[in-house]
């Protein structure tokens, strides 16, 4: 590690024209890198582990050799990855190539930059380097990064970058892996308008934990699991086996229920305290025309986004949210919905925890001055949508269910009345929770099932409208109608024909008399 | 097939003074609702359903020939279900591309001073409209077949539309062309740079 902390030759910051490399501790970043995709992949490595795992425990040697080899691989994938990086700014852009396999060059004008963001991981602070992120704003692999430059050079760049690019209201964040935020100036407009106590994120890690989706990823080895516990039950003088021949059924229901609750509980825990890291001392002040949100306890997080670039608001309630009265309000920015599967977007979003609807109202108020979605009276969808939902899905369902308890002789009939029934249900509620409405300068979505979303879109800023129709829509007067913003798209399924098409008409002649920015 | 030669001077009603959508090289007709459509090439349904059948009729040939060939024989079990697989998997192939044929003759569009929307599909339409000064930028592009018979797509890109772009496909180059340059001369497009 020694040679790590060696000073950094002078003419890497003069990285103009020629082609430069990043100092030599951005290796670190690369192993760092490296362990974040495995840390957020590991639940899709837990079976494999699981299958390996008697193997392991005969033989304790190959989990060692196993390790190494990764761990080998990891390093000399991180050295590969450092050599191959270069870097230069020439001609009014970044230019970065990459990759060791894959090749990557990455050509970023000056102009085109919206966001430039120094990141400080712990690795970096005691030898003075960081990391310089540009943010194009456009398509998401247009995203560059100048590994490991030294902070004041990286401080240096960005202010370079920000003076060409002032033109285009770029923002700047910045972000730290301590709570030290000392040399982050504050402007002196900038108030404070909404902060989060440990309370309400607790509140947040309960309402919108993760327990659903572990327990869809676990149900194919339910068996492996249960087989493997019994045996494990076995060794401790505890037969589950016999215990599910012989006890009453209530019995081992109460176990279920039981080892249910215990699961969620842990569960439960474990989003508190991911919630808890994540929006950490969370604060979201605003200056005159930009957001600001902090927050994190191990990485501190500031994101500045200009409200003009603010596309669409959603508040997102989860059905414990509804019962708590609570809100996740998010205001999304550009490509906000290709960027959903990324682990590290929810720590960039703009983004209020759990906030109570007055409070919702106040924010949304800075963002949107006359939106009314608090106080809107929204309209319903055409009850077709339950008509064709029950004949798209279940009748399928239900006939594929029939022939399977004719073909089987299965007497446990009551079950197959059961299906189309629930379903059937949570159709009708999905229907009931449909809603839309809207004014001249923004349209209301109102949807969910369990919970409830409500989007806020300004009309605006809606960048192509369209309506669409089957054959036997048309026959009804029905249509459905889709907007497209920066953001993503949005649509309103089976209203009246007439509305879809005044809807279009209203959006078409602000859009294109107004001309207003969408930016 | 109407001619662009002459920009028709039919005011869009109940629209404040200032502000005007006409019907760019078209006969006549108002809002969108009641458009009129300029189809694309009269020639492109043939085509696109040839092409598309000419798809089918090779992969058959080369399915049914690894199947049929003197050389080795395959498990059974896979001829035999090979070829009904297959059949199946043809038989709907060729639906479709019935039914794009069917949509493709209905395939239109409709340029205005503000907008151009495209009127696309037969059971099920659809009608987008892209604002003029919402666009990005815009490309018209020819496959080796489309350079052919003198055809063209025409791409239209708005901000963050990472996979539903604005396309439309089968028309006159020299129409696609015309498309856009005017849509590249409209003044909104000037002012942002």
């Amino acid at each position: 590690m020694a040679e790590l902390s060696q000073p950094l030759p002078e003419e890497n910051s003069q990285a103009q024209g020629e082609w430069a490399q990043v100092a030599p501790i951005g290796i670190l970043y690369f192993i760092h890198n490296f362990i974040e995709i495995v840390v957020n992949n590991v639940f899709y490595m837990l079976p494999i582990l699981f299958v390996l795992w008697d193997k392991i425990k005969a033989n304790p040697w190959i989990a060692v050799f196993i390790f190494a080899g990764i761990l080998g691989f990891v390093i000399g994938f991180a050295v590969l990855s450092f050599v191959f990086f270069r870097y230069r700014l020439f001609d009014g852009s970044v230019e970065v190539k990459s990759g060791i396999i894959f090749k990557k060059h990455i050509n970023l004008p000056f102009n085109r930059i919206q966001n430039v963001k120094i990141e400080q991981p712990f690795y970096y602070r005691p030898f003075g380097y960081a990391l310089l992120a540009f943010d194009s704003g456009g398509s998401l692999n247009q995203e560059a990064r100048l590994i490991a430059l030294r902070l004041k050079d990286a401080q240096h760049l960005r202010k370079q970058i920000s003076e060409v690019a002032t033109e285009t209201d770029n923002t700047e964040t910045y972000s730290e892996n301590n709570t030290n935020t000392s040399h982050v100036g504050s402007p002196l407009d900038e108030t404070v308008i909404n902060t989060r106590t440990v309370g309400d994120l607790a509140m947040h890690g309960v309402t919108s934990n993760r327990v659903y989706l572990l327990l869809a990823f676990i149900a194919p080895f339910i068996d492996e699991i249960i087989e493997y516990f019994s045996g494990k039950f076995a060794g401790w003088g505890l037969n589950i086996q016999s215990h599910i021949e012989n006890d009453p059924t209530w019995q081992i229901g109460l176990y279920m229920v039981g080892l249910f609750l215990l699961f969620l509980g842990i569960m439960t825990v474990l989003s508190i305290i991911g919630a808890v890291i994540l929006f950490w001392g969370f604060t979201l002040s605003k200056t005159h025309e930009k957001f600001i949100r902090r927050s994190g306890l191990i990485n501190r997080h500031e994101v500045a986004v200009p409200i003009s670039r603010i596309q669409v608001a959603i508040m997102k309630q989860d059905w414990l949210d509804t019962i708590f009265g609570r809100i996740n309000l998010r205001l999304d920015q550009l490509n906000a919905q290709a960027n959903v599967a990324n682990p590290e977007a929810l720590a960039n979003k703009l983004m209020v925890p759990s906030v109570f609807a007055y409070q919702c109202r106040d924010i949304l108020a800075h963002v949107f001055p006359e939106h009314r979605l608090h106080d809107m009276p929204f309209l319903a969808i055409k009850k077709m949508f339950i008509f064709r939902f029950v004949l798209w899905l279940v009748l399928p369902i239900t006939i594929g269910l029939a022939i399977l308890f004719i073909y089987h002789n299965d007497p446990n009939w009551p079950a197959l009345l059961m299906t189309p029934m629930v379903l059937t249900a949570l159709i009708w509620l999905r229907w009931k929770r449909w809603g839309f409405a809207y004014t001249d300068d923004y349209v209301y979505i109102k949807k969910g099932l369990f919970g409830v979303d409500r989007y806020c879109i300004p009309v605006h800023k809606i960048q192509r409208v369209a309506i669409s129709q089957s054959y036997w829509m048309r026959r009804s007067q029905v249509a459905s109608i889709k907007f497209y913003l920066a953001s993503g798209s949005y649509s309103i399924p089976l209203i009246d024909e007439t509305v879809a098409k005044q809807l279009q008409s209203v959006i078409l002649y602000q859009v294109e008399s107004q001309a207003r920015s969408w930016m | 097939m109407t001619t662009h030669t002459d920009v028709e001077t039919f005011e869009t009603p109940d629209l404040e003074i200032g502000f005007s959508n006409r019907v760019i090289a078209n006969a006549d007709g108002t809002t969108i609702h009641s458009p009129d459509i300029t189809h694309v090439s009269a020639d492109y349904p043939g085509i696109s359903l040839l092409v598309g059948l000419s798809v089918v009729a090779v992969l058959s040939v080369v399915i049914l020939g690894l199947i049929f060939q003197p050389y080795f024989a395959l498990p059974e079990k896979l001829e035999y279900w090979g070829i009904r697989i297959w059949g199946g998997i043809a038989l709907l192939w060729c639906l479709l591309e019935a039914y794009e044929y069917g949509a493709n003759k209905r395939l239109g569009y409709c340029l205005r001073e503000q907008d151009i929307t495209m009127f696309k599909g037969w059971l099920f339409c659809k009608i987008s409209t892209q604002p003029i000064c919402r666009i990005q930028h815009i490309e018209v592009k020819q496959g080796p077949i489309d350079r052919k018979i003198g055809l063209a797509k025409l791409h239209v890109f708005s901000a963050g539309d990472l996979t539903q772009t604005f396309i439309i496909p089968g028309l006159e180059k020299d129409k696609a062309e015309f498309i856009r340059n005017t849509i590249l001369q409209h003044k909104e497009l000037h002012q942002r740079g």
